[in-house]
C-alpha cells in the first residue's frame, strides 16, 4: 500500500464520490474509481477495493442509492446514483472544503520568518 | 427519521442479512476484477499479467470482505458470536467440567429462583384488584397485639374526617349459615360488608350487579351476592341464578351477583350481604368491623398512617372511656394486614438461604474455572502475544462463563418451576389464603435473567482477571505449572472453598435449629389419645339463638339424640378441639393485689361439657373433674391444668381458690362472678404455636357459657363420613335450618398445624443439603488441582524419604484447616444470624449443642470424604515417573 499517495482522508474520498456521481450520473463502483484515477492524473493511486467501504458507508447514510444494472460489456454491476440527501451533503462539504482549503493555502502563503 | 437513527437501522439489516450481503459484495467485486482486467489486456498485457494485476490493484478479497462486514454492520456483534461459538464448541469438547458447572448453577439459580417466587408472590404481587397496592387497612393500634377493628361509630366518623382516603369500606367476616328448599342447609364462610364494598375494591361481578348504595341501611331489602364456589357446587353454575332466594342464617334474602373464581375478599370469603348495623353495634365500645380504604392518588402510606393516628388520637380524646385499650390509629398495607407480620420473618429467611446457596455455587463454579484458567494460561499467553488484547481475552472468557451460566440458568429455570409447583401445592393444601399463589411470573423470570448474567460474570471475573494479569513471556517460556501465579490462584481458591463451608455451616445451623425446633414441637408426647377422635363444627346463629341459655336449650335436646348413634363411644362439646385454642381472658385471682384490671395476664380459656377429659384421655391430678351440676347457680366452678398450677400457684393447692375473668368491652354477657377452682387436668398440649401449645388453661362448664360456636369431640371408630352424616340428622332433627360442617379428625387437626413447619424444614433441609453437596465438589476440586499442581513436589519429597502418610497427611491437614476455618467463620455468623433472626426457634435455643456438635460432625465428614480421592492419588505418586514427567 503507497501509504502517502492512497491514504486519504476518509471524508475526501467521501467528496470525491458524491462530486463524480453528481457530474457523471449514475455509475458503477469500477467506474467511480477509473473517473477519479483520471481526473487525479493517476497522482492519487488508490486501492480500488476500499472504494467499495465508502460506497456502502455512504449508502447506508442514504446520500447515494445502489440498484444492479447491466454494464456496458454486458456484466452484472451494481449503479450508484447520488440522492437528494446527498446532493444536499455534497453542497456543504464542498463549501466546507473550500472554506478549509482556503485557510490551508493562506497559511501555506505566509512568509517564513527570519529569526 | 433522524440520520443517526437511519444509520442504525441500515447497520441492524446490514447485520441480520449478512450472508446476502457478503454474496452481493463479491458478485460486486468480481465485475470489478473482470472490467479492471479486461482494461489490463485492452491496454497490451497478457491475460496472466492483467489478472495478477488487477488482482494487486483491486486489494485481497478476503481481507476486503470482512472490512466491509466492519463498516456496514457491526464489529462488536461478529465477535461475540465468533466468541459464543468458540464457548459453545468449548462446552461441548469438556463434557464433564461443563456438566459439573452447569449443574451447580442450575442448583444455585433453581433455588435462588424459588425464593425469590415466594417473595414475589407474597411482597410484590399480591392481591389481583386494580391498583391494588393502593389499598390499606385501618385499625386500632391496641396495647397488646397487632390491630383492633373499630366499631360502627369509629368507621363512620373516621369515613367522614379522613382526606387522605378517597373511599373506605368496612366488613365483618365469619361463618354463615345457608339454606333454601333445594340443598342440605351448610356452613360456608361470608362478609357483611358496606354497600361501597366491591366499588372500593374495583372488582366487578361474573354475573348480576355488586351491592347499590343504601342497600345497608335498615329496612332495604336483604340480598346477597354469592362466590363462584357456592354457585359451582350449590347451584351447579346456574347462569339464571339471579334473583333466587337463598336464606343468609335463616333470613331470606335475594342474589343479587356472583364473584369471579378467584375473589374471595376478605379472608376466604364465598358470601357477601349488606351489613346492618343493629342498636347494639352502634355502641362505640362494640368494635366489630374490619376497615380498608383506598388512598388518594399522590398520598403515601406514611401520610395516610398520619391521619389516621390523628383521628384517633382525637377519638380517644373525646371518649377515654370507650378507648383504654387503644393507644392509637394505624394503616397497613393489605399485605401486611392479611399475612400477618409472623410469616414475613419466615419468607425472609427462605429468600437469605437461597442466596446462600447462590453464593457457594458461584463460589464452588469459580473455583472450577480457576483451576481450568490455569490449564488455559498457555492458550492464553499465545493469544496475547499474537496482538489480542487483555481486554479482548478477559472478554473471551467472560463470554465463556456467561454461556455456561446460560445453560445453568435454563435448567435452574427447569428446577424451580417444578418444585414451585409442589411447594404451591403443599401450602395451598395448608390452608394459606386464596390470592397468595406462587407462580413464575414476568417479575421472577426477570429476576432470573438478572441473577443469571451476574452470576456469570461473577464466577467468570476473578479467573478471567487473573489468566490474564500472567505475565505472558514467563507462562510460555517456562513449561513447568510451579509458577507464582498458580500459587496465587491457589490461596484464592482456598479462600473460597472456606468461605463456601462457613456459608453451609450458617445454612446447616438454620436447616438444624428449625428440624430440631420441628421435632421438639411435635414429636412430643400430645397428652392425649390422637387416634380415634373425630371433630365438627356447630355454629348457632344469633338471630334464632340470641343467649347463652337458648343455645344451653339446644345442646340439651341434641345430647339424647347423640348418644342414640351406634358406634360412637363418647362425645364432648367444646370449643376447643387440642391442639388448638386461641380464646384468651385477663382473670384475677381472688386475694391477690392488682393494679389495672387492663393489664392482668392472660389465660387461655375453653368452654367443656364434663366428658371433656374423659373423651381426650386426659387424667385429673389433682381435685376432681367436672360433673354435670357444674356451671349451675351456686357451682360455678372450673378446672384449670397443670401449666396454669405450676406458672400461677407455684408451691400452692390450687383447689379452692378462686378466680374471675375481667370483662371484655365486646362480650355483652357477663362474666366476672368468681369462679371456684375444683380440679387440676394433666397437661396437654393446647393453646397456640408460638408458646408450644403449653398455654396455661382455665376450663369452664359447657352449660354455664354456652357458646355460640363450638366443635364435637367426637370418639369413634366409625368412619368420618359415617359419623358426620349420623351427627347430621341427629342436629337437623332439633334445628332443620342447623348445618354441621369442617368435619375432621384430630390428627388431620394435627397434621395441618405442622404443615406449614413441615414445609419449610423441608425447604431448608434441602437447601442445607445443596449447600453441602456444592461445598463438597468445591473441597474436592480444591484438593485435586493441588495435587496435580504438586505431582513433582511429591515425588520429589518421597525421593528424599517422605512416607506415603507425611504426604497425605500434608493434604488431609489442609482439608481440616479448611474445615476448622469454615466452622470458626459460620458458626458465629450462624449465631448473630439466628439471635437477630429469631425464626420460631421454639425451645431450641441457638447455641443448642446436639445441633451444633452435629454440623461439625457432617462438615468434617465431608470435607475429609471428598478429599480422600485426591490424597490417595497423591500418596500414590511414583517418585520416579513424578520428577520426570514436565
Amino acid at each position: 500500500m503507497g501509504e502517502s499517495k492512497s491514504d486519504i482522508l476518509q471524508g475526501t474520498l467521501d467528496l470525491m464520490v458524491l462530486k463524480t456521481l453528481d457530474a457523471m450520473g449514475p455509475m458503477h463502483g469500477y467506474g467511480i474509481a477509473r473517473r477519479i484515477e483520471q481526473i487525479s492524473e493517476e497522482a492519487l493511486q488508490i486501492n480500488q477495493g476500499t472504494i467499495y467501504l465508502c460506497l456502502i458507508r455512504l449508502v447506508q447514510k442514504g446520500w447515494i442509492d445502489a440498484t444492479w444494472g447491466t454494464s456496458e460489456n454486458n456484466r452484472k454491476a451494481k449503479f450508484y446514483a447520488i440522492s437528494k440527501a446527498g446532493k444536499k451533503q455534497l453542497a456543504e462539504e464542498a463549501k466546507n472544503w473550500e472554506r478549509v482549503s482556503g485557510v490551508i493555502e493562506r497559511l501555506l502563503d505566509l512568509a517564513p520568518k527570519r529569526s | 427519521m433522524t440520520a443517526p437513527l437511519r444509520l442504525f437501522i441500515a447497520r441492524v439489516r446490514a447485520w441480520l442479512g449478512s450472508a446476502a450481503q457478503d454474496r452481493e459484495f463479491a458478485q460486486e467485486l468480481q465485475t470489478h476484477f473482470e472490467m479492471l482486467a479486461e482494461d489490463y489486456v485492452r491496454g497490451g498485457m497478457s491475460l496472466d499479467e492483467a489478472r495478477r494485476q488487477a488482482r494487486l490493484k483491486l486489494g485481497m478479497a478476503s481481507s476486503l470482505a470482512s472490512q466491509h462486514r466492519e463498516v456496514r454492520g457491526f464489529r462488536i456483534l461478529d465477535d461475540l458470536t465468533q466468541d459464543l461459538r468458540f464457548a459453545w464448541r468449548l462446552m461441548l469438547k469438556e463434557r464433564w467440567f461443563s456438566a459439573a458447572a452447569i449443574a451447580a448453577i442450575a442448583l444455585g439459580i433453581g433455588a435462588n429462583t424459588m425464593g425469590f417466587t415466594i417473595i414475589n408472590a407474597a411482597f410484590f404481587r399480591g392481591f389481583a384488584f386494580e391498583q391494588a397496592d393502593r389499598l390499606h387497612a385501618v385499625s386500632w393500634r391496641p396495647d397488646r397485639g397487632f390491630r383492633m377493628r373499630l366499631s360502627f361509630t369509629d368507621y363512620q366518623e373516621w369515613r367522614e374526617q379522613a382526606q387522605s382516603f378517597s373511599a373506605m369500606a368496612a366488613y365483618q367476616f365469619g361463618a354463615i349459615n345457608i339454606s333454601d328448599d333445594h340443598a342440605p342447609p351448610e356452613q360456608t364462610q361470608g362478609s357483611w360488608v358496606t354497600a361501597n364494598h366491591f366499588d372500593v375494591l374495583r372488582q366487578r361481578p361474573l354475573l348480576g350487579r355488586t351491592f347499590a348504595a343504601g342497600e345497608d341501611q335498615r329496612g332495604s331489602e336483604p340480598v346477597v351476592i354469592i362466590g363462584h364456589q357456592i354457585w359451582t357446587n350449590r347451584f351447579g353454575r346456574d347462569p339464571n341464578i339471579i334473583g333466587r332466594i337463598l336464606r343468609i342464617n335463616g333470613n331470606a334474602a335475594t342474589i343479587i351477583g356472583v364473584m369471579p373464581e378467584r375473589m374471595k375478599f376478605p379472608e376466604d370469603s364465598e358470601l357477601w350481604a349488606p351489613f346492618v348495623p343493629t342498636d347494639a353495634q352502634l355502641a362505640r365500645e362494640v368494635r366489630a368491623l374490619s376497615v380498608f380504604g383506598r388512598l388518594k392518588d399522590g398520598i403515601s402510606k406514611q401520610q395516610a398512617a398520619a391521619e389516621i393516628d390523628r383521628i384517633a388520637q382525637g377519638a380517644r380524646a373525646a371518649h377515654p372511656d370507650a378507648t383504654k385499650d387503644v393507644i392509637g390509629g394505624q394503616v397497613e398495607t393489605l399485605i401486611e394486614r392479611f399475612l400477618g407480620r409472623a410469616v414475613k420473618p419466615m419468607f425472609i429467611t427462605v429468600m437469605g438461604a437461597v442466596i446462600f446457596v447462590l453464593i457457594i455455587a458461584i463460589a464452588n463454579v469459580a473455583n472450577l474455572l480457576l483451576s481450568r484458567a490455569m490449564y488455559r494460561a498457555r492458550e492464553v499467553a499465545v493469544r496475547c502475544s499474537l496482538g489480542a488484547t487483555r481486554w479482548r481475552v478477559i472478554r473471551q472468557l467472560l463470554i465463556e462463563s456467561l454461556a455456561l451460566s446460560a445453560v445453568g440458568t435454563l435448567f435452574g429455570l427447569a428446577i424451580a418451576a417444578y418444585s414451585v409447583q409442589v411447594f404451591d401445592n403443599a401450602v395451598q393444601a395448608s390452608g394459606a389464603p386464596y390470592w397468595l399463589r406462587f407462580t413464575i411470573d414476568y417479575r421472577v423470570l426477570a429476576y432470573v435473567a438478572a441473577i443469571g448474567v451476574a452470576t456469570g460474570t461473577l464466577f467468570g471475573l476473578a479467573p478471567a482477571l487473573h489468566v490474564t494479569r500472567n505475565n505472558q513471556h514467563e507462562t510460555l517460556k517456562d513449561g513447568t505449572r510451579g509458577a507464582t501465579g498458580h500459587r496465587k490462584a491457589g490461596r484464592f481458591g482456598n479462600g473460597l472453598v472456606v468461605a463456601e463451608l462457613a456459608l453451609t455451616v450458617v445454612l446447616l445451623c438454620g436447616a438444624g435449629l428449625m428440624v430440631r425446633s420441628f421435632v421438639a414441637l411435635y414429636a412430643s408426647d400430645p397428652g392425649f389419645q390422637v387416634e380415634g377422635l373425630t371433630r365438627m363444627q356447630l355454629q348457632l346463629p344469633p338471630s334464632r339463638y340470641p343467649t347463652a341459655e337458648s343455645r344451653a336449650r339446644f345442646f340439651e335436646a341434641l345430647e339424647p339424640r347423640l348418644a342414640e348413634i351406634s358406634g360412637i363411644k363418647s362425645i364432648a362439646s367444646t370449643t376447643s378441639v387440642p391442639p388448638l385454642n386461641d380464646e384468651q381472658w385477663r382473670i384475677v385471682v381472688d386475694g391477690r393485689p392488682i393494679v389495672d384490671e387492663e393489664r392482668q395476664p392472660f389465660i387461655g380459656t375453653a368452654t367443656v361439657t364434663p366428658n371433656y377429659f374423659d373423651v381426650l384421655g386426659v387424667g385429673i391430678t389433682r381435685g376432681r373433674g367436672f360433673v354435670q351440676t357444674d356451671g349451675r347457680p351456686g357451682s360455678e366452678n372450673v378446672v384449670i391444668n397443670q401449666v396454669m398450677a405450676d406458672r400461677h400457684f407455684p408451691g400452692e393447692d390450687p383447689v379452692g381458690r378462686r378466680i374471675r375473668f375481667v370483662q371484655r368491652e365486646d362480650e355483652p354477657e357477663p362474666v366476672q362472678s368468681w369462679r371456684t377452682i375444683v380440679g387440676v387436668s394433666a397437661p396437654f398440649l393446647q393453646g397456640d404455636s408460638d408458646a408450644a401449645f403449653r398455654t396455661p388453661m382455665v376450663y369452664v362448664p359447657f352449660q354455664q357459657d354456652t357458646p355460640r360456636t363450638s366443635s364435637l369431640l367426637i370418639r369413634s371408630s366409625l368412619p368420618p363420613a359415617t359419623i358426620m352424616s349420623a351427627v347430621r340428622s341427629a342436629v337437623q332433627a332439633v334445628d332443620a335450618d342447623q348445618p354441621v360442617f369442617a368435619i375432621e379428625t384430630v390428627a388431620d387437626v394435627f397434621a395441618n398445624e405442622r404443615v406449614i413447619y413441615q414445609i419449610f424444614s423441608t425447604l431448608f433441609g434441602v437447601l442445607a443439603a445443596i449447600g453441602l453437596t456444592l461445598s463438597a465438589v468445591g473441597v474436592y476440586g480444591v484438593m485435586a488441582y493441588a495435587v496435580t499442581q504438586r505431582t513433582q513436589e511429591i515425588g520429589l519429597r518421597m525421593a528424599i524419604g517422605a512416607r506415603r502418610w507425611d504426604v497425605s497427611w500434608m493434604f488431609l491437614k489442609r482439608a481440616l484447616i479448611q474445615v476448622s476455618l469454615g466452622l470458626g467463620i459460620g458458626l458465629p455468623a450462624a449465631m448473630a444470624l439466628a439471635s437477630v433472626a429469631r425464626f420460631r426457634l421454639v425451645e431450641i435455643e441457638p447455641t443448642d449443642p446436639v445441633t451444633l456438635a452435629g454440623i461439625a460432625a457432617i462438615l468434617l465428614a465431608v470435607a475429609l470424604t471428598s478429599s480422600l480421592v485426591p490424597v490417595r492419588k497423591a500418596s500414590k505418586v511414583d517418585p520416579l515417573t513424578a520428577l520426570r514427567s514436565e
